[in-house]
C-alpha cells in the first residue's frame, strides 16, 4: 500500500474516491436520492450524487436525513407527482352533461378540438356553452365569435364594472393519468379562449408605448431585449429558462426582484411571455392554474396595467417533429390554455406565431438557427408585431376615449397610435 | 461510448484494467483486443463486421511482404472503401459513415505502405495486426499511430508508472474537453442562434477566439485521453500536439496540430508525390495534392476546400518566399500564427459561404454593413459569462504552463489539482447528460 502511495498517488486518489461516492450514492440512493429516477443500467450509481449537487442537494445531507419535502423543492414536486397522478382519470373526462347531451362516446372524442368544434357546431350546444361560458354577459364569445368585428360595437369593455367581468372558460376536459406521464400536454380547452380573446382589435402603435410597459419573459424575450430598440423604451424581467412558476420565486436572472420591482415601479402595460421551458413538467391544468395564479399577482400589484399574454412562439417543423416535449401540439396546447385567462378588458391575449409560422403552423426554418429562438434579424418582425398588436383599452382611460380609439385607431388623437 | 461518458469512465475503463491486469501477461493484448470490438460494438454494432472483415483481408494481403502488387492492391482497396463509404454517407445518408472509418483506414494504408518500403522488420502476427488497426483508445478518433511505434515485436513492459502518467493525461483530457471546449462551444453556439448578421464586431472577434480554442481543447483533450487509456495499457505515450500555437508559420502550425495526421500526409502522399526535391512547380502540386485531400479529409462542403486552399496557398508562399524570414522574426511569426490561424478556423466552421460572408464582414465592419440590428454591447456579456474560460485558454497555449505541469507533475498540488479537475469534470458531464429535468432551457 505504502508503495502504490508513493508511486502511484493519483491512481490510489481516483479510484479511492470513486469507490467511496459509490458507497454514499448506494446508502442515499433511499434516503436523500430516493426521488431521483435511477437505473443501474443508464448510468453508474455516483451520477447520482452529483445529479444531487446540481439540485442543491449535498452528500452531507444524508446525516441529517428526513425533512425531504422541506428542504427539496425539485423532489417534493417529484413526490407529489406521483400522488397526482394516481388522483387523476384513466380515460379522457369529459364535462359530463356536454357529453350525454351530445350522446359522443368518450373515446370518439379523442382529440379534443376535433370533439369541441363538433360540439360547437350543434346549435343547441352553442346555446349551453355560451351561457356557460359568459356567465350571463353579452360581451362574451357568443357575440364575437359570430363575428369578431364587431367586437367594438359590443358592450363597452371598460372591466372596472364587476358585472361585465368576463367569465372563466372551462375545460373541456381532463389530462388522463396516461398523457400526463407521457408529458404530453392536453388540448384541454379547444379554441374557445383563442377566439374569443382573438376578437379583439388591437391598434397599431409606436415605439413610445413602450415607455411604460415591462416585458416578462423567458430567453425568447432575452433575445427582444438584446435585439430590438424595445429596450431603449420599456423594461425587462426576462432570464433563460424562466418558468411561470419562477417568477415571483426569487430573482429573475440578473433582472432582478418582480416584487421588489413592481413595488417600486408602475407600469401600464405588462407583457408576459412564458411556457415553452414548462413543457414536460406538470399537466395543462397545473401549467394553467400557475399561469392564472401569476396574472392575478400582477393584477393586483399593478391593478392600473394591462396584462398582455404572449402566446409561446412555435418552434421549427425539424425540431417539432424530433422532440417528445418541445414540439408544437404541446406548445398549441398550453396557448389554447393562456387565452382563455384574456378577457379582453385588463388581460389581452396575442399570437405572434401569426407572423413567424408557415402555413403548417410551424416557426419558419429561415427565421432560427436551432429552430427555438429567432435569429437576431427576425426580431424586428417581433418587434412589427408587437406594435401592430398595441391596445388603448386601459382601464385608466375613460369609456368614450376607448371606444373612439379602438374603432377608429388611425384618426384618434393618441399620439401612440401613429403607424 | 466515447471517452468522456459515465459509462466508460466509471464501468468499461475500470473494468477493462481490472480484467487486463489480473489475467497473465501472454493474454493481455487479447483481452485488449476483445475490449476493443466490445467497445466499437457500444459504438456502433452494425459496421463492426466491416472493421473486422477490413482487418482480416488487410492482415492477410500482408502476410508476403515481397509480393509488393499484393500490398499495392490492398492500399487501393483500402482507399476504394474509403472514397466508397465517404461518397455515400454524402450523397446518401451521413449516418452511412461507418464510425471511425478514416482513422482505421489510415492505420490500414499506413500499414500496407510501411510494408511496402520494408519498415517493417518482423512479420507481424494478426494479434499483433488486429490490435494495431482496432485498439479502442485510438480506433475511433486516432491519434493515427504507426505500427512501428506500438512496439508489437517487443514484450511489454507494464508499470505502476505507467498507469499513474496515463490517468494523469486521462484526466488533463477529460478537463480540456468538458471544462474548457465544452463551455466555449456554447458560445460558439450562442452566436450562431443570434445569426452572424446580429453580432457586433468585437463579438465576432471573441467567436473567433473561443471556436479556435474550442477546437484546440476538444481535439488536444481527446488525444491527451487517448494516449493516457493507451499507456494504462503499457503503450507509449503518443504525442498529437505541440503547443500549435507557439508555432511562427503555417506549416510549422501544422507539424504541431494533429501530428500524426500531418505526419502521415507527408509520408504517404507528399513524399511519395515527391516532396520538395522535384522542382519549384512540382512542390506547388504536391502541396496542393496534400491540402485538397486534408481539406477533403475534414468534411464534404466546399468551405473545407477553400479552407484547405488557403492553408495549402499560405504554405507555399512561406516555403518559397517568406518561410526564413518568419523563423528569424519572432514576434511578427507568432503575430501572423495568432491571427491567421483563427480566421481559416472561420472558414472550416461556417459551411454556408453566404454565412462566412456575413461573418467576415462582422469581423472587418468596412468589408460591409450590419443588415440588422447589431447590440453593439454583447460582448460585455459575453465577457462576463466568458472572460475567464478564455483567459485559461489562452494560458494553455502558452507552453511553459504546460511544461510546468510536465516538471511538477508528482507535486501533491498538481495531483489535487488533477483530482478536482476530474470530479468536476465529472459534474458537468452528469448535469449535461444524465438527468431529463435538466437537459434543456429556453
Amino acid at each position: 500500500m505504502k508503495t502504490i502511495l508513493n508511486k502511484a498517488p493519483m491512481l490510489l486518489l481516483i479510484t479511492g474516491s470513486a469507490l467511496l461516492l459509490t458507497i454514499v450514492a448506494f446508502v442515499g440512493k433511499n434516503n436523500i436520492y430516493r426521488e431521483q429516477p435511477y437505473h443501474y443500467s443508464k448510468m453508474p450509481a455516483l451520477a447520482l450524487i452529483f445529479q444531487g449537487v446540481n439540485e442543491d442537494r449535498y452528500p452531507w445531507m444524508i446525516f441529517f436525513a428526513p425533512p425531504v419535502e422541506e428542504t427539496l423543492p425539485v423532489s417534493a414536486l417529484a413526490a407529489d407527482e406521483e400522488a397526482y397522478l394516481a388522483s387523476l382519470p384513466a380515460e379522457p373526462e369529459y364535462d359530463q352533461d356536454l357529453t350525454e347531451e351530445k350522446n359522443i362516446p368518450v373515446n370518439q372524442a379523442s382529440d379534443t378540438s376535433l370533439a369541441y368544434s363538433m360540439l360547437r357546431s350543434d346549435p343547441a350546444f352553442e346555446e349551453k356553452a355560451g351561457a356557460e361560458i359568459n356567465g350571463g354577459t353579452e360581451a362574451g364569445i357568443n357575440s364575437e365569435a359570430d363575428d369578431g368585428t364587431e367586437a367594438n360595437d359590443s358592450e363597452p369593455m371598460t372591466g372596472l364594472d364587476s358585472v361585465t367581468e368576463t367569465a372563466e372558460i372551462k375545460p373541456l376536459r381532463s389530462t388522463t393519468k396516461e398523457e400526463a406521464q407521457n408529458h404530453i400536454s392536453v388540448d384541454i380547452y379547444g379554441t374557445a379562449g383563442v377566439e374569443r380573446a382573438g376578437a379583439y382589435e388591437f391598434a397599431t402603435v409606436d415605439e413610445n408605448y413602450f415607455n411604460d410597459a415591462l416585458f416578462i419573459g423567458d430567453s425568447r424575450t432575452v433575445g427582444l431585449r438584446d435585439y430590438s430598440s424595445i429596450s431603449e423604451h420599456g423594461d425587462f424581467m426576462c432570464a433563460t429558462a424562466l418558468t411561470v412558476h419562477k417568477i415571483f420565486d426569487g430573482d429573475i436572472g440578473d433582472s432582478g426582484n418582480m416584487e421588489d420591482l413592481l413595488q417600486n415601479k408602475d407600469y401600464a402595460k405588462i407583457y408576459l411571455s412564458v411556457g415553452i421551458n414548462e413543457l414536460g413538467r406538470g399537466t395543462t391544468e397545473d401549467f394553467t392554474e400557475s399561469y392564472r395564479a401569476v396574472v392575478n399577482k400582477l393584477r393586483e400589484a399593478e391593478p392600473d396595467a394591462i396584462i398582455i399574454l404572449q402566446a409561446v412562439m412555435k418552434v421549427s417543423k425539424e425540431k417539432s417533429d424530433g422532440d417528445p416535449i418541445y414540439n408544437n401540439s404541446n406548445i398549441e396546447a398550453r396557448n389554447r390554455a393562456i387565452a382563455t385567462l384574456a378577457d379582453n378588458q385588463h388581460v389581452f391575449y396575442i399570437d405572434v406565431n401569426e407572423v413567424m409560422c408557415d402555413e403548417e403552423g410551424n416557426l419558419h426554418a429561415d427565421y432560427s438557427h436551432d429552430g427555438v429562438h429567432l435569429l437576431g434579424s427576425y426580431i424586428e418582425e417581433y418587434k412589427q408585431f408587437l406594435l401592430a398588436h398595441g391596445t388603448v383599452a386601459a382601464p385608466d382611460v375613460s369609456v368614450s376615449e376607448v371606444t373612439i380609439s379602438i374603432s377608429s385607431p388611425e384618426t384618434s388623437n393618441f399620439t401612440t397610435s401613429e403607424k | 461510448m466515447s471517452f468522456t461518458g459515465m459509462e466508460f469512465i466509471f464501468r468499461f475503463l475500470p473494468i477493462f484494467l481490472l480484467v487486463f491486469y489480473i489475467v497473465p501477461k501472454r493474454f493481455r493484448e487479447t483481452v485488449l483486443l476483445l475490449a476493443s470490438f466490445i467497445f466499437y460494438g457500444f459504438g456502433e454494432l452494425t459496421f463492426l463486421p466491416l472493421l473486422m472483415a477490413a482487418t482480416v483481408v488487410n492482415y492477410l494481403m500482408g502476410r508476403n511482404p515481397r509480393k509488393k502488387y499484393v500490398l499495392v492492391t490492398a492500399i487501393a482497396l483500402d482507399v476504394l472503401l474509403l472514397v466508397t463509404f465517404k461518397g455515400l454517407s454524402i450523397a446518401v445518408d451521413s449516418r452511412l459513415l461507418p464510425l471511425g472509418i478514416s482513422f482505421y483506414l489510415f492505420r490500414m494504408i499506413s500499414y500496407q505502405a510501411d510494408l511496402l518500403r520494408g519498415e517493417i522488420r518482423e512479420k507481424p502476427g494478426f494479434r499483433d495486426v488486429s490490435l494495431y488497426f482496432c485498439m479502442f483508445p485510438q480506433v475511433l478518433s486516432g491519434p493515427i499511430m504507426r505500427y512501428g511505434d506500438g512496439e508489437f515485436d517487443y514484450p511489454r513492459e507494464y508499470r505502476l508508472k505507467n498507469i499513474e502518467d496515463g490517468i494523469k493525461y486521462f484526466i488533463l483530457g477529460l478537463g480540456m474537453k468538458i471544462l474548457l471546449a465544452d463551455r466555449l462551444v456554447i458560445l460558439w453556439n450562442d452566436i450562431q442562434t443570434v445569426g452572424f448578421a446580429s453580432i457586433s464586431t468585437p463579438m465576432a472577434w471573441l467567436g473567433m477566439m473561443a471556436y479556435s480554442l474550442q477546437l484546440y481543447f476538444d481535439f488536444w483533450g481527446y488525444s491527451l485521453m487517448a494516449a493516457g487509456i493507451g499507456m494504462m495499457a503499457g503503450f507509449e505515450f503518443i504525442r498529437n500536439f505541440d503547443h500549435p500555437y507557439a508555432a511562427r508559420s503555417v506549416s510549422e502550425f501544422y507539424r504541431r496540430w494533429h501530428m500524426t495526421l500531418g505526419s502521415w500526409f507527408r509520408d504517404y502522399v507528399y513524399i511519395p508525390l515527391g516532396g520538395r526535391r522535384a522542382g519549384r512547380g512540382r512542390l506547388v502540386f504536391n502541396l496542393a495534392a496534400v491540402w485538397l485531400l486534408t481539406g477533403i479529409w475534414h468534411g464534404s462542403g466546399l468551405n473545407y476546400i477553400i479552407w484547405g486552399g488557403i492553408l495549402g496557398s499560405l504554405i507555399v508562399i512561406e516555403k518559397l518566399w517568406i518561410g526564413k524570414l518568419l523563423q528569424r522574426l519572432p514576434l511578427i511569426g507568432n503575430l501572423y500564427m495568432i491571427l491567421v490561424i483563427p480566421l481559416t478556423w472561420i472558414v472550416f466552421a461556417i459551411k454556408d459561404l453566404g454565412q462566412l460572408a456575413v461573418y467576415f464582414s462582422r469581423l472587418f465592419p468596412f468589408l460591409g454593413v450590419a443588415s440588422s440590428y447589431v447590440n453593439q454591447n454583447d460582448y460585455l456579456a459575453c465577457l462576463q459569462n466568458y472572460g475567464i474560460l478564455l483567459i485559461v485558454g489562452i494560458l494553455l497555449c502558452l507552453p511553459w504552463v504546460y511544461n510546468y505541469y510536465q516538471k511538477h507533475k508528482r507535486n501533491a498540488g498538481i495531483i489535487l489539482s488533477l483530482l478536482a479537475i476530474f470530479w468536476s469534470s465529472i459534474y458537468f458531464i452528469v448535469s449535461q447528460e444524465g438527468n431529463p429535468f435538466v437537459y434543456l432551457n429556453f
